[in-house]
């Protein structure tokens, strides 16, 4: 009974417009008084513990570096050296705008910082020669979803920290949904570019692509860097994080020299004050945790799905039908710290692997950054495209479309799917 | 009279945000660097997270300020006038009220572990980590109150 209250309470707080983070910690502050064994000050010591993790340093960190890639102009070489690339091909600018996102994603660990720095260049630019609005909204947004797919991923250092799984497996995994989903919403704008008769860029020169190539080369070498640190073991997440920020740091203040010191405090200012966000809606979901864990929730769900449904293809649709419903309203963060302890158990008497059940959950949380309400990656877009998010979300349908039909192959498929990450590490699937 | 002291504080929190972001990053590379050549420091890993914690706490704090934390604006938007402010009021109250919980049992947990060791510096107290949880909400509260002054202001105008 006092679950249908707090829910009730939940859903009005929100409803009401409280900021979602206050909403979860009002809710445990609530639920852990109305529950006697606990003392009350468990709260605060929640929120405390639940930030009290090596790992999680990672999140600011690679903030950071994507904010240094933006403020440091260095996106925008890499944008011009992949226009040079797919710029020619029909549909060019929508295509590279996928292939920028693809690197990106191999820089940073989250989607926002893509979003904004490539749709800041990318939108207008797409606009002014001659593409639909709703086109190089929907194509931005969506494409910017692959930067929490592809490692470096802050969403797989969370869910690595919480089920105890190997961040190195979670990072060779990924790269398999992500790159199907970049090369699917290529084939999308392809067969759209025809239909449609998107504009073609100016053809580069070979010599002009070789100097745009050298240019963008040292920020095209953060993603080996990073994502072949950790993979190989050289380095922790949060180390890599680090590197990737202090490495960006050197490129843009010495080698293109686009950083000045006198820009370093705004963007210290803005990498705490993003960063600070989830990461205050995680402490206040660690919290909560407590109340789910105090009133043995994971206990109830596995019973239940053991004596009632007992089939792990079940159990993988009815998990990405909740994370896409929670996550039209909840960051990926807050939802994996309050719900991934919850099914972890019962996909584990499933026999389904924490890695493929890791990876359906980010990939599904992935989308929710473009569905209304509360998706983070549309918002953005159609704020830099001026439209509104009911028009950009059924521009951005058709894209997504392509990375839902990845999350199905992989979570219904993971042996054809993952063929190749097996070959490197043959107990990814178990 | 509160929007100045609001004001202030938001600078005091910014600095103290950004100063621990810049030590836990520094940190985080001299670990590296003396793991390189070969000495390992004990304390690294402690002042990072540490650090980590007050810098994400002030940075949360000055984003009620900023009203940067994300929430539902359709029942906002759909509304005008009186109705929208005495929202608006509502919402800031709620706000107080769990800063206040905040500040209260902050307080108490930071009594509680205040002679709690470090585990590597055995100097150092967890009193001097806990206290960033009153602190925090002490400052939501300032910035809380600051809103619900303008919104009460708003409200007398329009009458």
């Amino acid at each position: 009974m006092l679950g249908v209250y707090l829910i009730a309470l939940f859903l009005f707080l929100m409803i009401i417009g409280v900021p979602i983070a206050f909403v979860i910690g009002i809710i445990a502050f609530a639920g852990i008084t109305a529950a006697p064994q606990i003392p009350i000050v468990t709260v605060v010591m929640k929120m405390f513990n639940g930030l009290n993790s090596f790992v999680l340093l990672a999140v600011p960190l690679f903030i950071l570096a994507a904010n240094l890639m933006n403020s440091g102009k260095i996106s925008k070489k890499l944008i011009d050296f992949s226009i040079a690339i797919v710029g020619p091909v029909k549909g060019g600018l929508a295509h590279a705008n996928v292939l920028v996102s693809m690197i990106f994603a191999g820089i940073s660990g989250a989607s926002q910082a893509d979003t904004a720095g490539i749709g800041k260049v990318l939108i207008p630019n797409m606009i002014d020669t001659g593409y639909d609005k709703e086109t190089a909204v929907g194509v931005t947004a969506a494409s910017s979803t692959i930067g929490v797919i592809i490692p470096p991923s802050i969403p797989m250092i969370i869910y690595a920290g919480l089920t105890n799984t190997s961040i190195s497996s979670l990072f060779l995994a990924g790269m398999v949904p992500g790159i199907l989903s970049g090369i699917g919403m290529m084939l999308v704008i392809s067969i759209l570019a025809r239909k449609r008769d998107y504009p073609l860029y100016e053809k580069s020169s070979l010599k002009k692509i070789f100097k745009l190539g050298l240019e963008a080369f040292p920020a095209l070498m953060t993603p080996v860097i990073i994502i072949g640190g950790v993979i190989t073991g050289w380095y922790t997440a949060t180390e890599a994080a680090a590197i990737a920020s202090l490495y960006t740091f050197i490129i843009g203040m010495f080698y293109y020299k686009t950083i000045k010191f006198k820009d370093i405090p705004d963007i210290l200012v803005d990498t705490l004050t993003l960063s600070s966000l989830s990461l205050f809606a995680l402490s206040a979901a660690s919290a909560l945790g407590e109340l789910l864990g105090y009133y043995q929730v994971s206990t109830i769900v596995e019973q239940f799905f053991t004596t009632y449904i007992d089939s792990a293809g079940l159990f993988m649709v009815i998990v990405i039908a909740f994370f896409l419903f929670i996550g039209t309203f909840m960051d990926a963060i807050p939802a994996m710290i309050l719900f991934v302890p919850v099914i972890l158990p019962v996909s584990m008497k499933l026999g389904i692997s924490p890695v493929l059940l890791g990876m359906v959950t980010i990939i599904t949380l992935a989308i929710g950054l473009v569905t209304p309400p509360y998706g983070l990656c549309l918002m953005i877009a159609a704020k830099i495209g001026n439209m509104s998010i009911e028009r950009s979300f059924s521009a951005v349908i058709m894209f997504i479309g392509v990375v839902f039909a990845v999350l199905l192959f992989i979570a219904f498929l993971p042996e054809i799917a993952f063929y190749i990450p097996l070959k490197f590490d043959p107990y990814l699937l178990f | 009279m509160v929007k100045k002291i609001a004001d202030y504080l938001e600078k005091i929190q910014l600095r103290m945000g950004v100063f621990f972001l810049s030590l836990f990053f520094f940190v985080i590379v001299l670990q590296m660097f003396v793991r390189y050549i070969g000495v390992s420091l004990i304390w690294t890993e402690e002042v990072s997270t540490y650090s980590f914690i007050w810098a994400v706490f002030m940075g949360a704090s000055v984003m009620i300020h900023r009203r940067g934390h994300f929430r539902f604006s359709l029942l906002y938007e759909k509304l005008t006038g009186k109705s929208k402010r005495f929202l608006e009021i509502f919402i800031d109250s709620i706000l107080l009220l769990f800063s206040l919980a905040i500040l209260y049992y902050g307080i108490i947990a930071t009594t509680n572990f205040w002679n709690y060791n470090w585990y590597s510096l055995t100097d150092f107290k967890m009193g001097y980590m806990f206290i960033s949880i009153p602190f925090m909400g002490l400052s939501m509260f300032v910035y809380g109150l600051d809103h619900l002054v303008d919104n009460y202001k708003e409200l007398r105008r329009s009458e």
